[in-house]
Formats: structure tokens, C-alpha cells, sequence
């Protein structure tokens, strides 16, 4: 322990330090202020202000915020941003100043695509990072049409889908949960809704994407493989707005407006799919057709999204935001039965399963060089299952009565404070830095049964409740960062994130640092480079391709340790005339204590001794990520190609699979291509086109059977774990979408057709006794039988925007 | 609108259509192996070896057969055997080769074939494992219950709970057991257990048991699966190694019961005066695993568990060539106290003292 706080003194003595070097360094005034969007007062991420005189410029961080220090004199301030009209401003500067500055949406720039003009992406110092504006999620025509933010992360270089129609995604050779998905800077722990075929993410909520898959910034940690940075929109805060849209699955409302002028705004999005309530009628008349008359049936499962977030603006310097996202998958089930005034029964069914995060933050200007952001947030992730049975009996004089409740919850908690600073000392400096702590409540799973019986003569009553005691752990992060440009040439992102996690009497503390850079090659080429070390201190329990509710988060423990990663990426990009940007992206990821499941071992939702059902090991994925994109005129778009190899080892003693030899990953797929096109000539009219090529998943089979005669019988022989190759993944789908205006708004039908030409993918695969096989003559007995899921899938929309 | 409605039903058509279909694969890319099977008991008289190759996992008409032309040669301690084929269908080793060597605790053996249809040798090496060292600590009766039929007064059936304890020392840093119980289901004339150790033999009959020591749980997938404190084993598959107790020496307890006395005549043993038999095997390590993973992949749930590997020692082909080393025990019934119904708080004796 005495180590530990050795440690950590030694990092806060090096951050002072750097902050009184980038202080005494910055000599001349600031210009500080909010960009915003003129017509919904909407504050704008990534947005450039530059001055022209001086060839200095800064972006705005998260809150719309920026801070550009620079020499006494003239300047002529230029600030633009995607899809807004450029703004200019010329003013002599001798003291510090404020501009805010509200940009006017350009009718003259098409829909651009992944990426902003921002400060070209070729020339930031960042890399393996995509930023997707949510106009573009919407446009990637999806399954159901149900628009979809990891869907269309799906399509782009280095990220993989899992297996068919489902929202995972796996990034640069890492599980599914190596993911961190940040919704307003709270983590969120299952993103998933009715098994993964969608997401959480209700895109009419959402400003922002990012989506990190190497050289991560220091301010970001917690997962290996990637980080999914989601900002949900402030509101409008000049006139209420809305818009409202029913598809083959959902219908969805949003509504955002003001509710003090300028001051304070709202903006709060539902989500839920309906078709339990259609059939509602049609359950229940079947179950009093089936019950004669004498029951009530009732059943159905939905899902629904809650997103709500009320800003209030005290001052230019100072913001308070409350948001709130909640959102759960239901299936529940009523049947009472009236046996004929002898008896009745009932039985009522409850599964909740979703996750509720909340959180309020103060974003102040301390300084105009100092922006301070305080969060307070709870997360939590809830599997909760609710079953009671009554029956009485009172027909022949006697009465009796019968009881039964049970219960199943697991879940996790999580409490988090957090405190962050960004800082702008000058031009050439931009540090981030801060702390948090973060409560973690692991509840991996209770079971309680209550049963209670009368018969008349004997009283029985049974109550227990069973399960895993709640385990608690504490999470405690500093970070430092500085994006530092060196030269025209030369600039780099330097951090370094320390973090801590205490759990079971034990302390894994890690230091991790963060280095990327840029250098120009010429105006339009850049090469950069970066290395990332990443720690993970929670594993989920799953072990099957569908993301299931009972998929369980527990921490690391005394036995199992924290999984880490170090992670190197180099790449040129190269920005066509302005028109488009190409990239060329390489990267080796090393992965260490992942953990996997052993031959044999499954979960079931049940935590129980769970660490002597896995193996922990090392992986290791490496790749060519290929990105060519067209981000202005008409025709607007993307193809992106991966080649990539995933492998795992384990080879541990006592914890070997596939006899200590390596073998490829579950999601290991050699090439991965997707092409996307959208076109939009008019404003009444748009269409794309998004066609998906990949190598097929591999599976375990066992080729060869033998028999021992000596007790046994007959036995499979399995030569290596994910032997078998499916067949490759390819689709195409289409989306149209005609717009009309209104008296009142936009009216939009929306129509897309999910895999066009009817392609059978590979969901899975199994041996079959019930089907013969014949190959060059020859016959077998059995087959192997692959299973699809989607065939072609038509779907409409309507959604009506004022 | 009549193009409009053939474009719709075919649409229809087309996404309701099986989403299931055989897969095309080319089978003759995967090839056979060699198989041997041979796990020699210090307590058998000769070693066997069974040779076979494997089938392609769809062929399931093609039920791997013995290869009785194969060349097979056994080295015991640098003395070499030759292995004769047993054709004879009434042999108890009956399509297997033999070897006419008694194998000791500490033997090394190397066992090598030639098989028709493979161009390559075929072989493998173990060593007879040294004899466990085993000690029972107690074995209790205790008949507390018994079951009558509701509809009348005939007493039924009286239910045994066997309770047996017993110690196992390691005599290596790494070793490997298995133990199995059983009891004979047949009494003589004379109401004596006519009681055989071949497992061949019809009076031999293997119990299923209880036992919810870690030791044992912590490698029993199956079990932790279910999450149960207990588990239940049959056979060989009680499993375990000293690892589990730091090669050091660990007490197990095993539990059982057994019902008698039915009034319909089955089952009217009167097991006061039947031993129990228990086998403790040393095992080797390869033996070991095999059991281990056979075990588990018999267990595995087929959609939400990988496949399980069957560890497999053979040079050049696939199956096991793992030893192990017997020891037996019989343990005499020990004095119980028969069941004594009238003070009795049973639920259905109850009723009928009513």
C-alpha cells in the first residue's frame, strides 16, 4: 500500500509541473466562447476556430467550448463547421475576450460523410478514430429499418459484427466486451435490446459519434479495445421542435424546445416497439376461445428507449445538464383461469432486463484558459426475473390454497464522480486533465423462492433465498494529456492514465501511457503513428454469439487478474482536394489475461464458481484497415476494407485450450469489405446502398469420430478449436427515403429492404441426423446444416419532423 | 395492381422459405486417422490394444471396425512383444491385440503399429502408475425412513443410507485417481452376496454416488455448471488429482442409498449382508485427461458450450495409451438398526396410524 501511495504522489508531482511549465510559457490573451448552431442554439463538438493572421487554431471540446491564446494585434477569426456557412470576424485584440458564435446552416454544402472538415482529419493528431455525424447513421439503410448507430459502426474498417443481424461489434480482434460505450461521458453496460438485433441508441437523441479503436487518449480507460463516445443533443433553444416516426418494429417521438429562453432547454426522445400491443386483442381472445370462457391470457414482450436532458445555461461560462437515459427489454406474461366456481389460478410472469443511467454535470469556465467539467453519475444494469403462481381451491366444501413466488436478479451499480479540466495555456498546448472514482456494485445473481401451501390440515411454508453475495469494488483514475503541436509538421497527443481498482481485499493498480503523433508529409498527406496501453478490470460472462440478458459483469478478483493491452498503429492519410480522404491504417494489438471459456463450460446466467469455468490466456490481432470516402457532392460515401488476423493462446498451466496451441478467434475473418453510397440530388429525395463482404465465421466441428470399446462408446475428435470456416458473409441493402414539406413540417417515407438478393448467410451450424449429404457420388447419412436468419426483409417508415 | 400482388406473394414467398439448408462442403479434404485404444490395469492379466481408424463425422453408417491385420508391438521395460489378434468372438478380448505380459506398477511401455491404409507408424508410450495408497476411515448404515403406499397398509420399502470415508495419500508430487463403487444385486441360496470383481460378471453392478468434496467438484464441469454443492458419479468418473489438495493426502466421503424390500418381490435384498466394493485406480496422467475430457464432452450442452477436446496421446494417430494401477476394497456392511416405523413421524404412516 505504501507503494501505492508512493506511485500516485509521484504523478501528481508531475502534473504541477507541467501545468506551471504550460503556464509560464502562455504570455499573450485569450479568445474564449461557445460555438453554437444558430437555428437550434445547439452547441457544436469539434468545431474550428482559427485566426487567420496568426495561423493559430483550436477546436471546441465536448460542451461547445474552445480557447485560442494568441499574440496582441489584429485578428481575423474564422470559424467553421460541417454543414454551417463559414463565419469571419475581424478585431483588434489587447485584452482577453469572449465570442460566441451562433453558425447559420449552409444550404450551400451536401451531406457530408464520415469525418468533418474540422480541422481536415488528415491533420489532427489522433488516429484509429472515426467521428460519424448522425445524419449518416440515419441514411445507412439497416434490418427493420430500424436506424442503428452500431449497425453502421459495422460498416467501417477495423470494426466486425458478430454473427448476422446483431448489434455487437468487435473491434481490431478484441470481445464484445472490450467495448466502452460512453452516453454523455456514463458508461453503459448492455447496449443491446431483444438479443442484440438492436441497439440502444436511439439515434433521434444523439449529436454525436465517436468511435475510438486505438490510440486512445489518456482521458480515456476501462476497456482494451475500443470507446464509443456518444453525446446526446442539448435542445433547442429558440422554439420547440419534434419530430415523430413509426417503422415495421418501433415507434419513436422526440420532442426539444426551450423552457426558459435561451437559458434552458430540454430535449427528451422515446422509444418502443409495438407490436405486443397489436396483437394484445388477438392473445386474448385466443386464450378465452382456449379457456372456454372462464380465463384471461395476457403476454407479450417490448422494448423501449427513455432519453431525456434538461441544460441550463447560467451564464456563457457556466452550464448545468441533467440527463437521463433509461431503457429496458420486458416479457411478460398473465393467465387466470376460473374453473367453474370449483377453483382458479393465476399466474403472472415479469423479465425486466435494460439499464438506467442518470447524471449531472457543471461544466465553468474557471479561466478563459481553464474549462472545468464536474460529473456526478449512476449506472446501473438490472436482470430481473419476477414469477408467482396462486391457486385456490373451494368447490366440495373444502378450501385449499397454493403459493409459489420466485425470483432471479443480477446486475451491476455503479456511482461516479468525476472531475475533469481542459486547458489552453497557447495555441500550441492543449492539456486535459483530471480524476474520478468510481463505485462499483457487482450483484451477480440471487435466486429466492417462497412457497406456501394450506390444504386445510397442514400449514406449509418455504422461503430461501440463494445466490452470490454482492461484491463491491472501487475504481479510482487520474489522467493527464497534452495534444501539443511541435512544429507546422510535427504534433503529438501525449497522456498518460493511472487507475486503480480495489476489489476482495486486493489492489491492481496500472499506469498506462498514450502517445500518438502526425507529421505532414506535405499539405494534403499526413503520417502518424501512436501506442496505447489499456487496462480492463470487469470481465462479461457469455458464451454464446447472441447477446443474452443472463450475460453477467464481474469484476476481477484475486485469482483472475486485470486483462491488458498494448496496442501500435501507423497510417498515412491523404485528403483528395478537399473532396475526399483516403487512409491506410496498420496496427498490432497485443491482448494479455483475456479470459475464455473452458471445453465444455456454460453460464446460463449463473455466476456460480465461475472462475473455474474459464482459462485465462493471451490473444494477439494484427491488420490493414483501407478507407477511401467521398465526403461532399451528390453522390457521398465509403469503402472500406480490413484484412485481418485474430488469434488467442491459451497455454497456461492448469489452464490450456486447444492443448496450449494457438487458434484463431471466434471472430477472426481474414477480409472484411463494405461499400457505402448515398445519393441525394434533391431535397425531396435521397437513396444508398451498403453492400457487406466478409470471411465467414469459424466453428468448432468435430471431422472425425472414433470408438473406444473399453466403456466409452463413440467419441468426437475435435483437431483444433474453430477448425471449421463457414461460408463467406455477403448482402446488399438498399433504403429510399422521399420527403415532402408540409404546412407543419417535414413529412419522410422511408423505404429499405435488408439483404436484397436474398443471400442465405451463415447464422450457424450444426450436425443433423434427420438430412443425407451427397458429394461426388458419394452418400452420408447426416449433413451439416447451416441456418440463416434474415432472408430479404422489405420495411417501411413514416416519420413526420416540425 | 394484379403485377403489384404476384410481386408481393412472391416476396412473401421468398422470406418464408426454409432458413435452413443442407451446407456444401468438400468431405474428402478431411482425411482418417489411425485409432488405438489400449489402457492396461496393473490388475489384468495381459495388455490388449484395439485398433481401428476413425469415420468422417457424417458417415455414421460406417461403424469403425477393428483392423485385425495391423502390426503391433509392445516394449515393456526394453523387452519387446509381438501383439496376436484375438478373432474369436466368444473372447473377452475379442478383436483386440494381445500381448502376453502382466504389466507392474513402475513399467514403462511403448506401444507401436503398422497399420493397412496409413503409411506411417503408429505409436505411443506410458508408464504404469504406482499403486494408490488408500484408507477407509469409516463406512456407516443409517436407515431413517421408509415409503408405504397410501392406499394401504403394506409396508413398502425401507431405504439404506450408506455413508463411507476414506483417505487417499499421495505418494508422488503429481498424481491422478479415480475411484468407482459397486455392489452385487444377487444373493445366493444360502442369502450370501454371490459377488464377483469383474465388472463382466451379471452380479456386478456399479453405484451411483454422492460425494460434494471441492476437490473433486472443481473438475467436474458438469457440476459447476448446474452450480450444486453435490455431484453425482458412476463408474470411472470420479475423477481427480492431488493437486487439488497440495499432493498432500485428502479424506473423501462418498454417500449412497438404496431402497429394499419391496413387497412386490423385486429388490428384497437385505443389504446387511452385502459388502460394497470400492475400486481406487492410480492413474496416468494421460489416462487421466482422457477420462476427464470424454467425460466432459458426453456432458457438454451442444449450442451454448465449445465443443470439448478429447485429449488424445497418440503418435501419428488418435485414441489413448494411459495406465493405471488397481487397488480393491471390500468393505463389509457394518451393524445398522432397522428402520423402526412406529415412532415414525413420517407423512404417509401417519395417515394410515389415522
Amino acid at each position: 500500500m505504501q507503494s501505492d501511495m508512493l506511485f500516485y504522489r509521484k504523478f501528481l508531482i508531475l502534473i504541477t509541473m507541467l501545468v506551471l511549465f504550460l503556464s509560464a510559457s502562455a504570455q499573450n490573451h485569450t479568445i474564449s466562447g461557445t460555438i453554437r448552431a444558430k437555428t437550434s442554439g445547439e452547441t457544436l463538438i469539434s468545431a474550428t476556430v482559427y485566426d487567420v493572421l496568426s495561423g493559430k487554431g483550436a477546436l471546441t471540446n465536448a460542451q461547445g467550448r474552445y480557447s485560442l491564446t494568441i499574440p496582441e494585434g489584429q485578428v481575423i477569426l474564422r470559424v467553421s463547421y460541417v454543414g454551417y456557412a463559414t463565419y469571419y470576424d475581424t478585431f483588434q485584440l489587447d485584452a482577453n475576450k469572449e465570442v460566441n458564435v451562433s453558425l447559420e446552416s449552409s444550404s450551400q454544402l451536401k451531406t457530408v460523410t464520415i469525418s468533418a472538415d474540422r480541422i481536415s482529419s488528415h491533420k489532427s493528431s489522433q488516429m484509429s478514430a472515426i467521428d460519424i455525424p448522425v445524419e449518416n447513421i440515419k441514411s445507412v439503410p439497416v434490418l427493420f429499418g430500424e436506424t442503428d448507430v452500431l449497425k453502421a459502426l459495422q460498416l467501417l474498417p477495423g470494426v466486425q459484427s458478430g454473427t448476422e443481424g446483431m448489434s455487437g461489434i468487435y473491434v481490431r480482434g478484441g470481445g464484445p466486451d472490450q467495448n466502452l460505450f460512453l452516453l454523455d461521458g456514463v458508461p453503459l453496460y448492455n447496449v443491446n435490446h431483444l438479443g442484440g438485433f438492436f441497439s440502444a441508441f436511439n439515434a433521434d437523441a444523439i449529436k454525436n459519434v465517436t468511435l475510438y479503436k486505438g490510440s486512445f487518449p489518456a482521458h480515456f480507460g476501462g476497456r482494451l479495445s475500443s470507446v464509443l463516445d456518444i453525446t446526446t443533443n442539448d435542445g433547442n433553444d429558440k422554439k420547440l421542435h419534434g419530430n415523430a416516426s413509426i417503422g415495421v418494429i418501433a415507434a419513436k417521438v422526440n420532442l426539444e424546445g426551450p423552457l426558459w429562453k435561451d437559458k434552458t432547454t430540454f430535449n427528451v426522445s422515446y422509444r418502443r416497439t409495438y407490436f405486443d400491443l397489436l396483437m394484445q386483442p388477438m392473445i386474448m381472445a385466443m386464450g378465452a376461445a382456449v379457456s372456454e370462457g372462464e380465463g384471461r391470457t395476457n403476454f407479450g414482450y417490448y422494448f423501449y428507449d427513455l432519453n431525456a436532458k434538461v441544460t441550463h445555461r447560467f451564464s456563457n461560462r457556466s452550464r448545468l445538464i441533467g440527463s437521463w437515459y433509461s431503457g429496458d427489454d420486458r416479457i411478460y406474461a398473465k393467465v387466470k383461469f376460473n374453473g367453474y366456481g370449483q377453483w382458479d389460478e393465476s399466474m403472472k410472469l415479469g423479465y425486466n432486463w435494460g439499464n438506467l443511467v442518470g447524471s449531472l454535470r457543471w461544466n465553468y469556465e474557471l479561466t478563459p484558459k481553464i474549462f472545468m467539467n464536474v460529473t456526478g453519475a449512476f449506472t446501473r444494469y438490472r436482470n430481473d426475473i419476477n414469477m408467482t403462481i396462486e391457486e385456490n381451491y373451494f368447490g366440495d366444501g373444502t378450501s385449499s390454497f397454493y403459493s409459489a413466488e420466485m425470483f432471479y436478479k443480477s446486475g451491476i451499480r455503479d456511482i461516479t464522480a468525476k472531475v475533469d479540466f481542459d486547458y489552453q495555456p497557447n495555441p500550441d498546448h492543449t492539456v486535459k486533465f483530471g480524476a474520478a472514482m468510481v463505485h462499483h456494485i457487482f450483484q451477480p445473481d440471487v435466486t429466492g423462492n417462497k412457497m406456501e401451501e394450506d390444504d386445510g390440515t397442514n400449514h406449509v411454508v418455504f422461503d430461501t433465498v440463494l445466490g452470490q453475495s454482492i461484491v463491491h469494488a472501487n475504481e479510482m483514475t487520474m489522467f493527464i494529456e497534452d495534444d501539443w503541436t511541435i512544429s507546422d509538421a510535427f504534433k503529438i497527443n501525449a497522456g498518460v492514465n493511472v487507475t486503480g481498482f480495489a476489489v476482495q481485499s486486493k489492489f491492481y493498480p496500472s499506469l498506462q501511457p498514450r502517445l500518438s503523433g502526425r507529421w505532414m508529409l506535405s499539405e494534403d498527406l499526413s503520417f502518424k503513428a501512436g501506442y496505447s496501453f489499456m487496462t480492463q478490470y470487469m470481465h462479461q460472462l457469455s458464451n454464446s454469439s447472441i447477446s443474452l440478458p443472463t450475460d453477467l459483469w464481474v469484476p476481477v478478483t484475486a485469482r483472475i487478474e486485470p486483462m491488458y493491452a498494448h496496442q501500435v498503429a501507423a497510417g498515412v492519410f491523404y485528403n483528395w482536394s478537399g473532396i475526399a480522404e483516403l487512409s491506410a491504417e496498420g496496427y498490432y494489438k497485443r491482448m494479455n489475461n483475456m479470459i475464455e471459456y473452458k471445453d465444455g463450460a456454460s453460464f446460463f446466467g449463473s455466476s456460480e464458481g465461475w472462475e473455474d469455468k474459464v482459462c485465462m490466456g493471451d490473444g494477439w490481432s494484427y491488420g490493414l484497415e483501407l478507407l477511401a470516402q467521398r465526403t461532399v457532392g451528390d453522390i457521398t460515401g465509403w469503402i472500406g476494407y480490413t484484412w485481418s488476423r485474430t488469434m488467442r493462446q491459451f497455454d497456461r498451466e492448469g489452464q490450456t485450450i486447444n492443448e496450449g496451441k494457438p487458434f484463431p478467434a471466434k471472430y477472426d475473418r481474414r477480409h472484411d469489405l463494405s461499400i457505402m453510397v448515398s445519393y441525394k440530388p434533391n431535397k425531396e429525395f435521397d437513396c444508398s446502398a451498403a453492400w457487406v463482404f466478409s470471411s465467414g465465421n469459424v466453428a468448432t466441428l468435430a471431422m472425425q469420430e472414433f470408438v473406444d470399446n473399453e466403456g466409452v462408446g463413440v467419441v468426437s475428435y475435435v483437431e483444433n478449436r474453430n477448425n471449421f470456416r463457414m461460408p463467406p458473409y455477403h448482402r446488399l441493402d438498399v433504403g429510399v427515403n422521399f420527403h415532402k414539406q408540409k404546412k407543419h413540417g417535414v413529412r419522410t417515407w422511408s423505404l429499405s429492404v435488408y439483404n436484397l438478393y436474398n443471400r442465405k448467410n451463415p447464422f450457424m451450424v450444426y450436425k443433423s441426423y434427420g438430412h443425407h449429404y451427397y458429394y461426388n457420388g458419394q452418400h452420408y447419412p447426416s449433413a451439416l446444416m447451416k441456418v440463416s436468419l434474415f432472408p430479404i426483409i422489405p420495411s417501411v417508415s413514416y416519420s413526420f419532423k416540425f | 395492381m394484379r403485377i403489384l400482388k404476384y410481386i408481393l406473394f412472391s416476396l412473401l414467398g421468398v422470406i418464408f422459405c426454409s432458413c435452413q439448408e443442407v451446407l456444401d462442403f468438400d468431405p474428402g479434404e478431411i482425411n482418417p486417422y489411425p485409432v488405438l485404444i489400449s489402457k492396461p490395469d496393473s490388475g489384468d492379466s495381459v495388455v490388449c490394444v484395439y485398433i481401428s481408424r476413425s469415420r468422417f463425422f457424417l458417415d455414421e453408417d460406417n461403424y469403425p471396425s477393428a483392423i485385425g491385420d495391423a502390426s503391433v508391438t509392445l516394449d515393456v521395460n526394453g523387452n519387446t512383444y509381438v501383439g496376436v489378434f484375438d478373432n474369436n468372438p466368444a473372447s473377452q478380448n475379442y478383436n483386440k491385440y494381445v500381448f502376453s505380459v502382466v504389466p507392474q506398477p513402475g513399467d514403462s511401455m511403448r506401444v507401436s503399429a503398422v497399420v493397412p491404409g496409413f503409411d506411417h507408424t503408429v505409436s505411443a508410450a506410458t508408464k504404469m502408475p504406482v499403486m494408490p495408497q488408500v484408507e477407509v476411515t469409516d463406512f456407516v448404515i443409517d436407515t431413517n425412513d421408509c415409503y408405504f403406499r397410501e392406499w394401504d397398509s403394506t409396508w413398502v420399502r425401507e431405504n439404506y443410507y450408506y455413508r463411507i470415508k476414506f483417505r487417499i495419500r499421495s505418494t508422488l508430487p503429481k498424481q491422478f485417481f479415480s475411484v468407482m463403487a459397486s455392489m452385487s444385486n444377487v444373493l445366493d441360496e444360502n442369502d450370501t452376496a454371490n459377488f464377483s470383481w469383474d465388472t463382466n460378471e451379471a452380479s456386478f453392478t456399479y453405484i451411483f454416488f454422492e460425494c460434494n468434496d471441492p476437490v473433486v467438484n472443481t473438475s467436474d464441469i458438469e457440476n459447476l455448471i448446474d452450480g450444486e454443492a453435490s455431484s453425482s458419479f458412476y463408474g470411472d468418473n470420479m475423477a481427480f488429482s492431488n493437486e487439488m489438495f497440495q499432493s498432500g493426502e485428502h479424506e473423501f466421503t462418498i454417500e449412497f442409498s438404496q431402497w429394499a424390500g419391496d413387497s412386490y418381490g423385486y429388490n428384497k435384498l437385505d443389504y446387511s449382508k452385502i459388502p460394497v466394493r470400492l475400486f481406487v485406480r492410480s492413474l496416468s496422467r494421460d489416462l487421466y485427461l482422457y477420462t476427464m475430457t470424454t467425460q466432459r464432452q458426453s456432458e457438454a450442452d451442444i449450442f451454448f458450450s465449445e465443443p470439448v477436446q478429447v485429449h488424445c496421446n497418440i503418435d501419428g494417430g488418435i485414441g489413448i495409451f494411459g495406465a493405471s494401477s488397481l487397488r480393491k476394497l471390500s468393505l463389509p456392511a457394518p451393524r445398522f438398526e432397522h428402520f423402526n416405523h412406529n415412532n415414525s413421524d413420517n407423512y404417509y404412516y401417519k395417515k394410515k396410524k389415522k
